[in-house]
């Protein structure tokens, strides 16, 4: 019985601790409240805890203003389970005024009459300070859907400067598939001579993060993604495609790329860790690096990805992020509003702060905010200046992120697998095709483009 | 006449029993009838229902559409596919559990002392486990790079193997874990099936001369019938479903050869553009395969019922 008890409480607790639901987080400083303020309810993406940080700031900052009568409520929420309690929210009564959404999923919010047009609460000017891209991914029609916060391109080429330097000394960064093949293949060489194993020369994403991660490299190889602009054709027995399957069965034929990579979104700490000495990744890995790994910083570089070509000057990377929606069942939309303008459409202190904070690892969606930041990053000294130029370059190539069926990704893919499998690539070509023309013909997308 | 219809009417309640019984035996089963209404049957119905309706959660209309989302989901190749997946691995995984639980089960019973408490409550333990931990724990083993076992095939020259891009490796990789974590209960279900044998029934097999083959095909797999159906259907319902193991092993790779229905449905429902009512028609139609090979296993069991029946009957 002396036993018992103790392990029954530990398990109690253990039940207690790991189902605890959804919360606010309190860090830092204390709170202010305001009496008989409407409260106004904000759902997030728990995303790492120095992004939280910022987010928590924002809201503390926003409410110490103790007569605007708005009380900002944060509820943070694991990121794989957002989606379903969004949907439950709604199908329960219980929907938070303004929630977070990705630029991908934005159309299907609207589509469901789930996010209000916001268009009328805002005047033009801030409208017209949005960037091309920004207006892109939430205007649908003529109306405007989101307040865009962030763009951040998914794809960049991240190097280890002194690995590269010890393994294939007078390396140069390839600008080519064939210019990385070669010195994944001298970086191979040289580990294998000084005897190093579990270290590959370079990191791709796996599984369905390749779905998505493989976005820019396709455009960079075929000038297009799988399918045209108006969804009604298959552009996967165009050449390129055909060329970069080519690569991922080089890449992984030659051993060059663990046969298994980690999570795609957390890449940069195999290249931190020493597993890989290149690695594709996404801009946010500059700030994952430098608050992870700080002293790694100088010894790290980032490019633009290799193309067929060798052209630099064109889409290398989708730029994926997220926006704000005023959810329809919100009562107080000119009180969300106010909040929404405070934190990321008006005020420039704010969304300024929190690029800042980011380490300029992410792109803004105000051109007055990108004017900002293109004079404050000189005078910083924590983020390399190469790397947010890199990241700037790459983000303002980038086409925005695809809002087709998500099973045409997936198709493509099943493609780059085969290929990395060492499987037939012509037949993978085919059944890729296939497979995604049947995707075409029995979900009836041909021509319901709403972003063409 | 109607003697003979009334004799044929339907009740429920059984007609040997007084009014006191039947209420007694109403207000007993009342809690758990009405419990079952409101989180099994009523959010069944619901389900079926929506299944043929365009249904999103939000402010958007539905309306009814038929059988269109059962017709899209069954056009859906990786749905397809997906079921093809769970059927093999549940395959799989059925005959070795059941076989190896039964092999083991017989050695405990044959070695009972206190060695076989303490490998009794060892093999069970992992089926304390949920599904992520199981995972995590073989995610920590078969890292490509830098997990236990190929850590150890490096040290010594080896390949390291992909447990996720290479096809047998990646079956294995949920096959093993999901072996690990149910051989402990099915194994005990078989102990006590087979420690409630009367020994007599052996002991008097072995006076007759028959050897241990006849006593296991003409009295322990007989006498353990009942035992085999429930750990059949359970296993069979459990895998026809899995979820977190194949999502921590593998998540469907490679080529979604390791895709479960399951599995997919949460990637549709996250990254898709499907409506949510045709992933409860999809969902629904999991459940009717479940149904559909719980009933032939069903019918399969009681035709052999039926069968020692009618022998038993007529000599």
């Amino acid at each position: 019985m002396k036993k018992i008890i103790p392990l029954l409480t530990l398990t109690t607790l253990f039940a207690l601790t790991s189902c605890t639901p959804p919360s606010d987080i309190i860090i830092g400083e204390e709170e202010k409240f305001e009496d008989g303020a409407t409260e106004i309810s904000m759902w997030l993406m728990d995303f790492e805890e120095w992004e939280n940080q910022i987010n928590i700031s924002q809201r503390k900052s926003f409410n110490s203003n103790l007569n605007d009568g708005i009380q900002l409520k944060q509820t943070y929420i694991d990121t794989n389970a957002f989606d379903d309690l969004i949907r439950s929210a709604y199908a329960s009564n219980n929907v938070p005024d303004i929630y977070m959404v990705s630029y991908g999923n934005l159309y299907k919010e609207i589509n469901t009459g789930r996010a209000i047009d916001i268009t009328s609460y805002f005047s033009n000017e801030t409208w017209s300070d949005l960037t091309d891209t920004a207006t892109e991914a939430v205007k649908y029609g003529n109306k405007y859907y989101a307040a865009p916060i962030v763009m951040e391109p998914s794809t960049l080429l991240a190097y280890r400067k002194d690995l590269l330097e010890q393994y294939a000394p007078n390396y140069e960064i390839p600008t080519t598939w064939d210019g990385l093949l070669s010195l994944c293949g001298d970086v191979k060489a040289g580990l294998r001579s000084a005897g190093k194993k579990n270290v590959y020369p370079f990191g791709v994403p796996t599984g369905v993060a390749l779905a998505w991660g493989s976005w820019g490299m396709q455009h960079a190889a075929t000038g297009g993604l799988a399918i045209t602009d108006d969804w009604s054709t298959s552009r996967i027995a165009e050449p390129g495609y055909t060329k970069l399957a080519e690569v991922f069965r080089d890449l992984y034929g030659n051993g060059y790329v663990p046969l298994s990579a980690g999570n795609y979104t957390e890449s940069s700490f195999d290249l931190c860790d020493g597993k890989s000495v290149m690695t594709t990744c996404g801009s946010w890995s500059a700030a994952s690096i430098i608050n992870t790994y700080p002293d790694l910083v100088d010894k790290i570089g980032f490019a633009v990805m290799p193309t067929v070509s060798g052209e630099q000057d064109c889409v290398t990377a989708t730029n994926g992020g997220w926006c704000y929606v005023i959810s329809s069942e919100c009562k107080n939309v000119e009180k969300a509003v106010e909040v929404l303008k405070y934190l990321v459409m008006e005020n420039e202190e704010v969304p300024t702060s929190y690029f800042q904070k980011a380490h300029y690892s992410k792109f803004p969606t105000r051109k007055s905010i990108q004017a900002i930041l293109d004079e404050s990053y000189k005078t910083q000294d924590v983020v390399p200046t190469s790397w947010i130029e890199t990241i700037n370059y790459v983000a303002t190539r980038a086409i925005l992120e695809p809002i087709y069926e998500w099973d045409i990704s997936v198709a493509v893919e099943g493609l780059l697998e085969e290929a990395a499998m060492g499987n037939d690539i012509p037949s993978a070509v085919n059944k890729c095709d296939t497979a995604i023309k049947n995707i075409i013909t029995s979900r009836n997308i041909a021509g319901t483009n709403p972003r063409s | 006449m109607e003697q003979a219809k009334k004799k044929k009417q339907f009740s429920i309640l059984p007609k040997n029993k007084t009014t006191e019984e039947k209420v007694s035996g109403l207000i007993c089963i009342a809690p758990a009838f009405i419990l079952l209404t409101i989180f099994v049957l009523v959010p069944l119905v619901m389900a079926i229902w929506r299944s043929f309706y365009y249904y999103e959660s939000g402010p958007v209309d539905s309306y009814f559409v038929g059988f269109e989302n059962y017709k899209a989901i069954l056009k859906n190749e990786i749905f397809l596919k997906s079921l093809g997946n769970v059927l093999l691995m549940a395959l799989c995984i059925v005959s070795f559990q059941v076989i190896g639980s039964f092999i083991f089960a017989s050695i405990l019973v044959k070695v009972r002392n206190k060695f076989t408490v303490f490998v009794r409550v060892i093999i069970y333990l992992p089926y304390l486990f949920s599904g992520i931990v199981v995972g995590c724990i073989f995610t920590l083993l078969t890292t490509y790079n830098g997990g236990f076992i190929n850590g150890l095939i490096t040290l010594f020259d080896g390949e390291p193997i992909s447990f996720q891009m290479d096809k047998f490796w990646a079956y294995l990789s949920i096959i093993v874990p999901t072996l690990w974590v149910g051989m402990g209960y099915t194994t005990l279900v078989f102990y006590s099936g087979l420690i409630n044998i009367p020994n007599d029934y052996l002991e008097a097999a072995s006076v007759d001369g028959a050897g241990y083959f006849t006593k296991l095909f003409s009295i322990i797999l007989p006498s353990l019938k009942n035992y085999f159906v429930l750990i059949i259907v359970t296993l069979v319902t459990g895998n026809l479903q899995m979820f977190e193991i194949p999502m921590m092993m593998t998540n469907g790779l490679p080529l979604n050869m390791t895709m479960t229905p399951v599995l997919y449905l949460v990637h549709l429902r996250s990254n898709g553009n499907v409506s949510e009512s045709q992933i409860i028609a999809a969902s629904i139609l999991i459940m009717l395969s479940v149904g559909a090979i719980n009933a032939i296993v069903f019918s399969l069991t009681n035709r052999k019922d039926k069968d020692e029946r009618r022998v038993k009957k007529h000599g």
